[in-house]
């Protein structure tokens, strides 16, 4: 993972979220729930795996689509689950930069847009990608995940 | 009984107040969810006029996905974008869109769904799962910019990556 620019893309999220929203201010749902994608973020960065389970749902869903070459589609129910995905899919990963491209949030719901490049463990093979991601929380907690990818 | 089009237009605003006990403080956004409807009304409708009033005279248009698929894959400016869509759309019969999710910010609209269909040329059905993304300036749309992938819930209709 390239931790510099990994940490640029985690501050850049609340930045993010207040551009093309002059009442941004107003939105404290969605300011909480922005907060909480940074976290997970920040946590999944540093490879805090425990700090991400208490960012999830006991029954949280996660679901990656995308071409059938990555390694990393796939869907997982349940919290445990789910972390156990997230550590593999960043083990089949490395040389990671991830580009903020906007955060749309609006009650229950945070929608990221990026594009990131890295590189493949098992093959060696580059990657560069378009990615979406939808978060969906419940009680505080992200209940939902889904990501949706394309090769740029 | 309503077409597919149709109900995927008529889920377009339930879908934007869902999981939002607040949705009727978002004027800004209502309003711009209300456009994308009326955009939507106007394509399916071929009411290019009214389809082309939605767009400002300098939007984008960009798709990402798989490369088989046989769309324009960017276009820029009022006329570009006119011309394009309905060709991308002429490659395509049988088409059955669904809404999963509208996600709207102040100038952006992010419609979440999954389409089956099937690709005129070739006669192959697809399953597909898509984002858009819209973003409005001064009432109209500015930016388009769609992200697709085969839908793996339907693997007998993959599409080549």
């Amino acid at each position: 993972m390239n931790s510099a620019a990994q940490q640029t893309f985690v501050e850049s999220i609340l930045t993010m979220f207040k551009t093309n929203d002059p009442v941004f201010n107003q939105k404290i749902v969605e300011s909480g729930n922005v907060e909480k994608v940074r976290c997970f973020f920040q946590y999944v960065t540093t490879g805090d795996f425990d700090a991400v389970g208490k960012l999830l749902a006991v029954d949280v869903t996660a679901e990656i689509v995308g071409p059938r070459s990555f390694p990393i589609c796939g869907k997982l129910s349940g919290r445990e689950a789910s972390i156990a995905g997230i550590r593999h899919n960043f083990s089949e990963i490395e040389n990671q930069t991830s580009r903020l491209s906007g955060i749309i949030a609006q009650g229950d719901e945070v929608v990221v847009f990026g594009r990131e490049q890295g590189r493949f463990v098992q093959t060696s093979h580059d990657y560069d990608l378009y990615f979406v991601q939808r978060f969906i929380f419940r009680d505080g907690l992200i209940a939902e995940f889904f990501e949706l990818l394309a090769e740029v | 009984m309503s077409s597919p089009a149709e109900n995927f237009i008529q889920s377009i605003h339930p879908a934007f107040m869902e999981n939002d006990d607040r949705h009727a403080e978002k004027l800004v956004e209502a309003d711009n969810v209300k456009r994308l409807r009326a955009f939507y009304e106007a394509a399916a409708r071929h009411d290019f006029e009214k389809f082309a009033d939605s767009l400002t005279d300098d939007v984008e248009s960009e798709i990402f996905g798989p490369p088989s698929l046989p769309f324009h894959r960017k276009l820029t400016g009022k006329a570009e974008v006119v011309n394009g869509v309905p060709k991308n759309f002429a490659q395509l019969e049988d088409q059955l869109p669904v809404l999963t999710a509208v996600i709207s910010q102040g100038d952006e609209v992010i419609v979440f769904g999954r389409e089956t269909g099937r690709f005129k040329a070739s006669g192959e059905r697809y399953a597909l799962r898509f984002v858009q993304r819209y973003t409005f300036r001064e009432g109209k749309i500015a930016r388009v910019s769609q992200i697709l992938a085969s839908d793996e819930n339907a693997p007998e209709l993959k599409i080549e990556d």
